[in-house]
């Protein structure tokens, strides 16, 4: 693989799954080295284009590469420059953790001592060896996908692919898997993840990919995205409507930007693209009028807003732990 | 979590993941992990083997005495290749659970994106479930000897005894391989078992001589493949059995043979052609 070669490149991939196009027209290009963030709703078709280059399934049309390799014709040889982990790929839940991986580094090829030696090693990396000898069927969330994480690493792959790798996750187990990506990346592993928060993207990718009807509807940085959602704004929740308008005319004169009402949130919001100046202005023009006010703040949009701007539909279903029809 | 060093330097190169030697070593990686699902889960194995024990003695004891006078010699010796062939049948909701675990979608997930060789799969499946065979025969051998069995007709004959059935337990695997793969929910598919293994087992010669059978049922018995199997039995470990001359009774040795290899010939092609359906 030269440098210039991307990690993955896919064009026109079109799959469908009885009448429904899960994947209509799919375009990708992640350069070698970096994070990439496939965001969508359940249903976008994220876990397909992640089952296709992950040579698990047949598109019905266009290519997909993964180092160089096309995906269907040589399925092998991208097989062995990969590793797949995340939410739905599973460990045997009646082995102990070291048995996995002493298991699955067999079948990666492994002779028995490295396949031992490099048990080891995971489970020194991520954690695991005390837990090493219990049987995965007994780990909790956060420790059954570190050791998930951990298999699909046996191989040192290429390109590691990461299906909604903190679903379900709490935060603190979540910090966690976001530390060992980021650690993969510095060694330089591509990562190829895809995930329903924002927040999750914002972290971890260097590029996101909004994707949604199987078909990728925006490119670039999250902050990127966010620009084009309108970017950061501030917000003033009023006590009661009737301070809508005192409030609005008060910031209408004070800040240069456009102002709107929201009545149902009894909420007044302006662009702020500067954070500091415009919270600063703000709170001097509102300085005095504290009894009406119940909250100033500046924040960012979150997903449901980029995906509601780009799409001009909400995202049905996200941010709910529960599985996806897949395929 | 603790730091790592760069994963590229140590790269271990890209192992061979098509050839014989590849499907070998898999099948032999696969093969040990199912033998320690057996062990870590044993309740459905031993269910497999303590029900036909248990029925048996239930049978030999309980219809001992009604049983003497049909030819069938000490009714308990009777029963012991009954026993034999009904652990073999039931040995399959093992199988076809078991088959139907690692073909779960997860599961297979995982293994299809390694460069694995995924008919290893089923290769190690068999092998495990052959071994599990031999222990279960292991398993046999004393309660016969307690049921007064004694191997009469001499090594050989045993020996031969012991190669049928574990013929007969092969195809009965490709079988299960095959049930399991047509119904991937692993409960579905251990359970579909036993509704078809009793009326099997029980609708034989294994049980009652064809001539103790209303005239309607004797055929049926006399042309249950398990009939030729367990008549087979009979006549190589030593038990008496009254004679018939019905076609099936008096080719008991060939279809013996016959059946688990036309059992064989449909079943693993349909099978591995179910697989490759399935996992691509």
């Amino acid at each position: 693989m030269t440098r210039s070669t991307p990690a993955v490149r896919a064009e026109g991939l079109r799959k469908n799954h009885g009448g429904t196009a899960a994947l209509a027209g799919l375009d990708l290009e992640v350069p070698a080295g970096t994070v990439f963030g496939l965001l969508g709703p359940n249903g976008a078709g994220k876990t397909t284009t992640i089952r296709v280059l992950a040579t698990l399934l047949r598109p019905d049309s266009g290519y997909a590469e993964v180092c160089g390799h096309d995906v269907v014709r040589h399925a092998g040889r991208v097989r062995s420059r990969i590793g797949l982990t995340g939410q739905y790929a599973s460990v045997d839940e009646l082995l102990t953790g070291r048995e996995n991986l002493v298991m699955f580094a067999r079948l990666y090829g492994l002779a028995t001592p490295r396949a031992r030696a490099r048990a080891e090693e995971l489970l020194d990396r991520f954690d695991l060896t005390d837990a090493g000898d219990r049987r995965a069927g007994g780990y909790s969330g956060g420790m059954r996908r570190r050791l998930d994480l951990a298999v699909g690493l046996i191989q040192r792959p290429r390109v590691l692919f990461l299906d909604e790798p903190t679903t379900g996750l709490d935060p603190r187990s979540r910090l966690g898997v976001w530390g060992s990506v980021r650690d993969l990346v510095e060694a330089g592993t591509t990562v190829v993840l895809t995930t329903q928060y924002l927040e999750e993207a914002d972290r971890l990718a260097d590029r996101v990919a909004v994707i949604d009807h199987g078909r990728i509807i925006a490119e670039g940085t999250p902050d990127a995205l966010r620009a084009r959602v309108g970017g950061d704004r501030l917000d003033v929740i009023v006590r009661e409507p009737s301070d809508l308008t005192t409030v609005s005319d008060l910031l209408r004169t004070a800040l240069d930007t456009p102002i709107t009402v929201h009545r149902e949130e009894h909420r007044v919001s302006a662009a702020a693209p500067d954070r500091l100046s415009v919270l600063t202005l703000a709170v001097r023009a509102l300085d005095g009028e504290a009894a009406r006010i119940v909250d100033v703040g500046v924040r960012r949009p979150a997903l449901d807003e980029v995906f509601l701007s780009l799409t001009g539909h909400a995202p049905t279903g996200s941010g709910s732990p529960e599985r996806q029809p897949r395929s | 979590m603790t730091a790592l060093a760069p994963t590229r330097t140590t790269d271990p190169g890209l192992p061979d993941t098509t050839g014989a030697g590849k499907t070998l070593t898999d099948t032999l990686v696969l093969t040990r992990r199912n033998l320690t699902h057996m062990l870590r889960a044993p309740f459905e194995p031993v269910i497999a083997i303590v029900m036909p024990v248990v029925m048996v003695l239930l049978f030999g004891f309980l219809f001992d005495e009604v049983m003497s006078g049909h030819g069938t010699g000490d009714y308990r010796a009777f029963l012991i290749p009954a026993m034999a062939a009904m652990v073999m049948v039931y040995g399959v909701a093992g199988t076809a659970s078991g088959i139907a675990r690692d073909t779960a979608r997860d599961v297979m997930s995982r293994f299809r994106s390694m460069p694995m060789s995924p008919v290893s799969l089923l290769t190690a499946r068999t092998a495990a479930d052959m071994v599990r065979a031999c222990l279960e025969v292991a398993v046999l051998i004393p309660v016969a000897l307690l049921l007064g069995w004694r191997a009469e007709n001499g090594g050989v004959d045993a020996a031969l005894a012991l190669g049928l059935l574990l013929l007969f337990r092969f195809s009965l695997v490709w079988a299960g391989v095959l049930m399991g793969l047509l119904m991937p929910d692993p409960d579905a598919a251990g359970m579909v078992v036993y509704p078809l293994a009793f009326p099997i087992t029980l609708l034989s010669t294994g049980f009652l001589p064809a001539k103790a059978m209303p005239s309607w049922m004797a055929p049926i018995a006399e042309w249950n493949p398990l009939s030729a199997v367990i008549s087979t039995l009979r006549s190589l470990l030593g038990a008496e059995a009254p004679s018939s001359d019905s076609w099936p009774a008096e080719h008991a040795g060939l279809l013996a043979v016959l059946i688990p290899v036309l059992l064989l010939t449909v079943c693993a092609p349909l099978a591995i052609r179910r697989f490759r359906t399935l996992s691509g």
